[in-house]
């Protein structure tokens, strides 16, 4: 157990910059010669800690008649070859010598971790957002009670009378607060129901149960079963709190997209950001409302072929020249929606539906100017 | 690796020069702009990176990539002494301040200096970059995050702002400095850092937050003036502190509008 090992010793009685030394252990002393000096410390007086320049080495220090000496073992093999002869105490301080180092690694390391965390934090939460908006959105409108959604509905409303006029009486009127009664028998939400006197073929519900339906729509419409099946669309998309998720989406959003962004959110290129964001999120909610919809109109004991019949129509006049068709852009009507909404037409049990008991003719003749 | 030996002698008292002997076929390397004269018969040459690497095309791609870091510029100039006697080739410091020889076989083989204060060593020297890995150092210490190493067993100049001091610190003794003094240790020496105590201190005593502590054993370097200290000083008291920087050549650097009007700066 003669092996040797070598180091820099410092102590009284040589240069200031440390000398070249080899030691040795020889049972329990510890012997070092630096030149002409010649040192021997018993193993039970050894002081061993990481010290130096970010506590890379070992530092075996001890205290002499003349002073305090340090021999410091620089290389990883040097430690094997001192650790080789050590008494098992010496072992063990050696040991925690090494974790001293470890550990300012570790904390350097959880260090940059934490800076990396704290620059990306926006991304991964703009991330995590765009992965599970419609969970955290879902999560969101739960928590907002069905006062606090007539009130944004009641917003609306106002905001929808000073820029159209609503008809609230009249066969028109009448027929959609029946058909829409029967839709949404034993909802929560208290349903207001309204015509407006628009050409367009549109109709679209707020929060809180304001459906507008406008005039071109119900002109557009050949029975009164397709128009509930565009009331029974519109009213899946309150029950399920579409546009309130998308108003909590879209805020959410743009949040998050000013935390990571900064300036630049307010940049075309963060409004493009948001609105193709924006954009995906309605085409998931379209199909999920066609769902509900249709299970509204079997409930109801409404046929619901007057659903894809009248989606069907709308797609054709897209081709042609029908500008009025403004329900296109905000409920696309594909292809495929369709094929989707007939095969689970399809799959319902056979049963048959009673007409809607509506003088259809009147309501249409009464929206004729 | 084989060193070069060279002799030197340093000139001036506060802007020094350091002018170094080279054998024939021997060689220096200096800081690309260091250079202030060489005599007949010295080649000079600007290889990527350090010129101490052996290593392929990665190595020294490596080499500069850690010089980019220490804030050194990606080459160095290596002078080669081609002639078939002594020649000499200087290096002068880049601002007031003293020329630091240290023999690295003397200190270990191995300094840890502060970034950008190499000015030029015996070719062989490698310049490598020290990371700090103690947090507090590397934010509070005042020598940021990246140090510099210099590895080999000839003679390495470093250059210190202002005064030099020398120090060298028995095993346990504990110095305490003012954060941005430090120029080089012996990698046997701690460098940490310590709360200046009071928080009173902290907020008027004007020293900072911390000081950086050196304890021993080992040789510590200080510099009585950081450089950052003199431009902070020069910049505050200059007239127009646009910072803008004029060739010497410059058409109209000596009259411009500024300079006309300027008064007793005339």
């Amino acid at each position: 157990m003669t092996a040797h090992f070598s180091g820099r010793l410092f102590g009284p009685a040589l240069p200031g910059t440390g000398m070249a030394a080899s030691g040795r252990w020889e049972g329990d002393m510890l012997r070092v010669a630096a030149g002409a000096v010649e040192l021997a410390a018993p193993a039970a007086e050894l002081r061993i800690d990481g010290a130096g320049f970010n506590a890379e080495r070992v530092r075996v220090s001890w205290q002499s008649a003349d002073g305090a000496y340090a021999l410091f073992l620089e290389q990883p093999s040097e430690r094997v070859a001192f650790n080789a002869g050590a008494p098992a105490p010496v072992a063990l301080q050696l040991a925690a010598a090494g974790r001293k180092g470890r550990c300012t690694e570790a904390r350097l390391r959880l260090g940059w971790a934490l800076l990396g965390l704290f620059l990306l934090l926006p991304f991964l939460a703009l991330a995590a957002f765009l992965w599970q908006a419609d969970t955290v959105a879902t999560w969101v409108a739960e928590r907002v009670p069905p006062e606090q959604e007539a009130r944004i509905g009641e917003l609306t409303l106002a905001q929808v009378r000073t820029r159209m006029h609503l008809i609230e009486t009249g066969p028109a009127a009448e027929a959609v607060r029946t058909v829409g009664a029967r839709l949404t028998a034993g909802s929560r939400y208290r349903y207001r129901w309204y015509v407006a006197d628009r050409p367009e073929v549109n109709a679209f519900a707020a929060p809180g149960g304001v459906v507008v339906v406008f005039a071109g729509l119900i002109r557009a419409a050949d029975t009164p079963e397709e128009l509930a099946g565009v009331l029974a669309h519109e009213t899946a998309h309150v029950e399920l709190r579409h546009s309130l998720k998308g108003a909590i989406k879209g805020l959410g959003l743009r949040a998050l997209l000013a935390l990571a962004l900064g300036d630049l959110a307010n940049t075309v290129a963060g409004d493009l950001a948001a609105d193709l964001t924006e954009m995906k999120f309605s085409r998931d909610a379209e199909a999920e409302a066609d769902q509900e919809g249709l299970q509204r109109l079997v409930a109801a004991g409404i046929s619901p072929h007057g659903m894809p019949a009248f989606f069907d129509k709308l797609a054709k006049a897209e081709g042609g020249a029908a500008p009025a068709l403004s329900i296109l852009s905000t409920h696309p009507a594909s292809a495929e929606r369709m094929e989707t909404l007939r095969r689970e037409i399809a799959a319902l049990p056979a049963r048959s539906f009673e007409p809607l008991a509506l003088d259809w003719v009147a309501v249409r003749e009464s929206l004729v100017k | 690796m084989a060193m070069d030996v060279v002799d030197f002698e340093i000139f001036g008292t506060e802007m020094q020069y350091v002018e170094v002997e080279l054998d024939p076929g021997e060689a220096a390397v200096g800081e690309a702009g260091a250079m202030m004269y060489m005599q007949d018969g010295i080649q000079m040459d600007t290889v990527f990176g350090d010129g101490s690497q052996q290593g392929g095309l990665f190595g020294k791609l490596l080499g500069a990539g850690k010089r980019l870091l220490t804030g050194e510029s990606l080459f160095t100039t290596v002078f080669h002494n081609e002639g078939d006697g002594k020649r000499r080739v200087a290096f002068a410091a880049p601002y007031p301040g003293k020329i630091v020889p240290v023999h690295l076989a003397e200190v270990g083989g191995t300094l840890i200096c502060q970034k950008d204060s190499f000015l030029c060593a015996a070719k062989g020297v490698s310049l490598g970059i020290a990371f700090q890995k103690k947090l507090g150092v590397g934010l509070f210490g005042g020598e940021g995050f990246i140090m510099q190493k210099l590895e080999g067993d000839g003679w390495a100049f470093v250059h210190a702002g202002g005064t030099l001091l020398e120090r060298t610190l028995q095993p346990g003794e504990l110095l305490r400095v003012d954060t941005g003094c430090v120029v080089a240790f012996q990698p046997t020496v701690d460098f940490d850092i310590q709360f200046v105590g009071k928080v009173k201190s902290a907020l008027f005593g004007g020293e900072g937050l911390f000081f950086a502590t050196l304890s021993g054993p080992g040789k510590v370097w200080l510099q009585s003036l950081p450089l950052s200290r003199l431009a902070n000083r020069i910049i505050l008291s200059a007239p127009v502190a646009g910072g803008q920087s004029r060739g010497e050549g410059s058409l109209l650097g000596g009259m411009a509008l500024g300079g006309l009007l300027g008064g007793d700066d005339e």
